[in-house]
């Protein structure tokens, strides 16, 4: 069967609480499944502000999945997140870099042990940390960075934006 | 010696071990404008490829509400 993985971000409208949360994971779980797909991880990076307005709303409750699966499976989900109104805008992006999709597969446990981790708060920022394989100097680099940038000024060439 | 201005090297070529990726938010930041623009390579120094790579990625950001696709006065 192709294999391929998968990141969905959802974002979903804040009102429901947790409850609804794990429904809706519970929701895409029962889809995956039924195509033979495996959700191998979940982040819920929590309540954050959006960049700007989604229908009306200026918060969203942001949840990442990484599903091993094919592109019939992600195609329905896509179609569900359309149909089911709390969400309000999702992505979905193939992560080409190589990986070892076994490993993965047998690593993923079901969707309840992950939502008992996912009960510590996550960021997009730790996500992506986590998805370089215990790259955990992002954060650091991009703290060096923004001093660096400050300090090369003086090198600059004088453009305006 | 005064107009000397010294090469910028790709920052991304030099530390490997970092992509632009949508995810990591607070790296993408200094890759925008305060208007919410990609900051052209000819200012920031980033090679081609990962400019591209980088563009791509802001734009992902933008479409899930990570990073603005404009930002006005109002």
């Amino acid at each position: 069967m192709e294999r391929k993985h998968y990141e969905l971000t959802a974002i979903l409208k804040p009102e429901g609480g947790p409850e609804a949360i794990k429904q809706f994971a519970e929701r895409v779980d029962a889809i995956v499944n039924d195509f033979g797909g495996k959700i191998v991880s979940l982040h819920s990076w929590g309540e954050r502000k959006l960049a700007y307005e989604i229908k009306k709303n200026l918060k969203g409750h942001y949840l990442l999945f990484d599903i091993i699966g094919n592109g019939k499976m992600v195609e329905e989900v896509e179609r569900n997140f359309n149909i089911w109104e709390y969400v309000l805008k999702f992505m979905s992006v193939r992560v080409d870099k190589v990986e070892n999709l076994d490993e993965m597969l047998e690593s993923a446990k079901g969707i309840a042990s992950l939502f008992d981790k996912q009960e510590k708060k996550s960021s997009p920022e730790q996500a992506y940390e986590e998805g370089r394989n215990g790259f955990e100097d992002a954060r650091k680099y991009n703290e060096e960075l923004q001093k660096s940038l400050s300090n090369a000024g003086e090198e600059e060439e004088d453009v305006t934006l | 010696m005064a107009s000397y201005k010294k090469r910028k090297v790709c920052r991304f070529c030099l530390h490997t071990e970092v992509e632009p990726d949508y995810k990591n938010v607070d790296l993408l930041l200094n890759y925008i404008t305060e208007r919410g623009k990609i900051i052209p390579r000819r200012i920031s120094g980033v090679c081609a490829k990962h400019q591209r790579e980088l563009s791509r990625e802001i734009k992902r950001a933008r479409s899930i509400a990570l990073l603005p696709y404009t930002v006005t006065g109002r």
